[in-house]
């Protein structure tokens, strides 16, 4: 990451530096050397002038000439022999069209003169002269300049000399200023597509959108500025191309206000007025002065907004920020077309921008790409983390869980064992108590003690048994009850009626269910044997009505249910039925034995058949 | 065979004092029954205590059921312990007792056991079943005794707690075959584990492996 913030940094220094020294870089390449240099030429307003006035080149003629589109200079050129090789006559640059004459033949032009006028601008112009065109002593060149506006025509120096050493340099300067130009220009198309593509996705970050503004409207102006041959008049042409630097600038100035991060301010609205303005200049006639205007504005906007996208990147301090330093660059090269554009520099340097605003542009670009890669970045490693964090997450939950599955088991427990040391001292503690007694006591006959031990026993039993699972089946209860009771009634010469038919489940048949129901069972049976001195127990359990019905009757000497000396016992059952969850409905009459008769209701869905033998 | 000393006089006591019965001998210890069996004819009924102080009587009744098939083994056992009644059932035991019964209770018990009648409370009912449908995974063994369909339905009605008329009722079957069915179980239960048995007794040096 470190290493390719390095480099990052130092490319986009590398940039910014080759931007600024473009201009010392173009001028090395001149033609000085390659032959004759004519800095001087006789300027005339028209071809018969036959003597006109010496000036200086390169030569501006609109300050000599204010009304003139076409002109002539004429240069003396004479020769003590003949030259062997071709030679040639090269313009490095012309405003806007030239055509080369030698002793009045026509060596070479840059297009057509006719309107529109072809526009040569940075366009070397080369033209051959062969030996044949030469004559022994005078000879007479010619150059027919034509500038539309007369305002932006010049002349260049203009060299001659071997044909060979003058078309490499013209060559050279149509690559170094003509398709260097045509590949940056396509390359700021395509980045303003990406990032139109960009912006259209993401319509929310504005700043590609700013970019891809920039990057169309540049794209189009140098398009207009490097055809050879426009297709409209130079007027119309020369104020869209002023909308579209206008259009640059301001573009340029938003994106540098959004990659400050902040948000933006109303005054920024201004900046409309800048393209409102060139429209306005191409509306009132395009005349010179207000294209002129209207440039020069846009330069200084965009000067503005190269400082304005540098000052935002060193802010930023991050390694996309270092990318928006070129923007600096922009300053040095918009001044120098601004003074061109006020002739107030060499005609012949030609612009520098075209250099400048794509390299800004494209690192601009690069910055945004940057930034859009490491947020996508971040974002996947957040992710990581959120899906490491929601992990763990669910891993603590499930400990909880856990815990507190072990807590409820340990409640569970807790209560359950809480209820059998309840249940013990209630039953086996208070048997064994009351055997205790009857010994010490001394008086209690063999069989009372053998009947309390088998009482204490028998609760012991019961209290095993309820801890048997029973799968809601009152089957096994009442099965329990019979193993338990029947060999002691058998014992005791009772007879044991055991009339169970198959029942359905009974759904919640806690322990704590079962040991209230074989404890209620089990007490109807020691009363019946005990008190009503029975020498019959019937037991009945059948299924009817949506509900269970348990049943023991007795043929003993009966009571009256009234009496209070049965009441203690019999509240007691009344409990446990309550406990059980059943109806309990006791039937008795002196004489006339008794009757125990518990009642589970069914659930409405546990009507079900009955389990199958 | 009982090795406390209370217990056993109980036990001789009830035993002497059924008419039909005559007690053979009483012992306190696994070895001094495995000898006395040794040197005498096998008795009908033999009445085991599992824990014994030299060992588990589940060995005696072993020995007295591979050398005297006529002789019944019953279990003296305390309520609860349901799965070492089925021990000695798959040792070769018939029958089972409550210590804590009624001495009519265990006299008619012995004679039910001469008479043919094996007893089976609903608890050992559904230890049974238990046993014979074991869980799925490993209901394929071998060695998973069967039951036939009928003798199931016999010990699922009684596990829950049907008396013998009313399984002969539900099954259509006389009231007097359904003890039958059980002795049947508890023979199965026995062949099955007779292997395991032979395997035993002759590490314990009882058998002498064939051939040798």
């Amino acid at each position: 990451m470190a290493s390719g913030a390095a480099l990052r940094r130092a490319a986009a220094a590398i940039a910014g530096l080759a931007c600024a020294a473009l201009p010392a870089l173009l001028d090395r390449f001149g033609a000085d050397g390659a032959g004759l240099r004519l800095d001087r030429a006789e300027f005339l307003a028209t071809v018969d002038s036959s003597r006109g006035r010496t000036v200086a080149l390169p030569h501006r003629w609109h300050d000599d000439c204010a009304d003139c589109v076409t002109v002539w200079y004429r240069f003396d050129l004479p020769l003590a022999q003949l030259p062997r090789e071709s030679q040639a006559i090269y313009l490095p640059a012309v405003g806007h069209n030239a055509a080369v004459y030698l002793n009045g033949q026509l060596l070479g032009q840059g297009g057509p003169f006719t309107e529109p006028v072809a526009r040569l601008d940075d366009r070397p112009l080369l033209a051959l002269a062969p030996p044949a065109a030469w004559n022994l002593g005078s000879n007479r060149l010619l150059v027919l300049v034509k500038g539309d506006p007369p305002q932006r025509g010049f002349m260049p120096v203009v060299h001659v000399g071997a044909a060979d050493a003058l078309a490499d340099v013209a060559q050279w300067r149509w690559l170094t200023r003509i398709s260097v130009q045509q590949v940056l220009a396509a390359g700021v198309a395509m980045l303003g597509l990406v990032m139109l593509l960009v912006w259209l996705n993401r319509r929310s970050e504005a700043v590609y959108g700013w970019l891809a503004l920039a990057c169309a409207a540049w794209a189009v102006q140098r398009a207009l500025d490097l055809v050879l041959v426009p297709w409209l008049r130079a007027a119309a042409w020369d104020s869209l191309a002023a909308l579209a630097l206008a259009s640059t600038a301001a573009a340029v100035v938003m994106l540098a206000r959004r990659m400050t991060w902040r948000p933006p301010m109303a005054a920024e609205r201004g900046l409309l007025l800048v393209p409102a303005l060139a429209v306005a200049a191409a509306l009132a006639g395009a005349t010179d002065l207000g294209l002129r205007l209207a440039e020069s504005l846009s330069l200084l906007v965009l000067v503005a907004a190269g400082v304005l996208l540098a000052y935002a990147g060193a802010r930023a301090r991050t390694a996309a920020g270092w990318l928006l330093l070129p923007g600096l660059a922009l300053a040095p090269l918009a001044l120098h077309d601004l003074l061109l554009r006020w002739r107030l520099w060499p005609a012949d340097q030609g612009d520098l921008l075209g250099f400048a605003t794509p390299v800004v542009l494209g690192t601009a670009g690069w910055a945004l790409l940057t930034r859009f890669v490491d947020t996508l970045n971040a974002a996947e490693l957040l992710n990581v983390d959120l899906e490491a964090m929601v992990a763990d997450r669910a891993r603590e939950l499930q400990a909880q869980f856990a815990r507190v599955r072990e807590l409820e088991r340990g409640q569970v427990l807790a209560a359950e064992r809480e209820r059998l040391m309840r249940d013990m001292h209630d039953g086996l503690g208070g048997n064994l108590v009351s055997l205790l007694a009857m010994i010490e006591g001394g008086r209690s006959q063999p069989a009372e003690l053998t009947s309390a031990v088998h009482g204490a026993l028998d609760d012991m039993r019961l209290m095993v048994d309820s801890l048997d699972p029973v799968d809601d089946d009152l089957n096994v209860v009442l099965a329990m009850y019979r193993d338990r009771i029947a060999p002691r009634l058998r014992g005791a010469g009772v007879d044991l009626q055991w009339n169970i038919d198959l029942l359905p489940p009974l759904p919640g048949l806690s322990p704590a269910r079962v040991l209230n129901v074989l404890r209620l069972l089990q007490e109807a049976v020691t009363n019946a044997v005990r008190h009503g001195r029975a020498r019959r127990i019937e037991v009945d359990a059948a299924a009817g009505d949506g509900a269970v019905t348990i049943e023991v009757a007795d043929d003993g000497c009966g009571f009256d249910p009234a009496t209070v000396a049965r009441g203690r016992g019999l509240r007691n059952m009344a409990h446990r039925a309550r406990e059980a969850g059943a109806d309990l409905n006791i039937d008795s009459r002196p004489g006339a034995g008794a009757r125990v008769r518990l009642r589970f209701a069914l659930g409405a869905a546990s009507d079900a058949a009955l389990p199958t033998a | 065979m009982e090795d406390d000393p209370a217990t056993r006089d109980r036990l001789a006591g009830i035993v002497g004092a059924v008419a039909e019965l005559r007690l053979r001998a009483a012992f306190g210890d696994r070895r001094g029954a495995l000898d006395w069996l040794a040197s005498y004819p096998a008795p009908r009924v033999l009445l085991v205590d599992l824990e014994l102080p030299d060992g588990s009587g589940i060995d005696v009744i072993r020995a007295v059921r591979r050398s005297a098939t006529a002789t019944e083994a019953m279990v003296i056992s305390v309520f609860g312990d349901e799965s070492h009644v089925l021990s000695a059932i798959e040792a070769g035991a018939t029958g089972y007792l409550l210590k804590d019964a009624g001495a009519e209770e265990i006299g008619s018990a012995i004679l039910k056991l001469i008479a043919g009648e094996s007893p089976i409370s609903a608890s050992i009912a559904r230890h049974l079943l238990r046993r014979f449908q074991p869980a799925p995974a490993v209901a394929a063994t071998a060695s998973a005794p069967h039951l036939t369909p009928r003798e199931m339905q016999v010990l699922q009605l009684i596990a829950k707690g049907l008396s013998y008329a009313r399984i002969a009722d539900a099954l259509s079957m006389s009231a007097n075959t359904v003890p039958s069915y059980v002795k049947q179980v508890y023979r199965k239960l026995a062949v099955n584990s007779r292997g395991e048995a032979v395997f035993e007794a002759m590490q314990l040096g009882l058998l002498r492996p064939p051939g040798s």
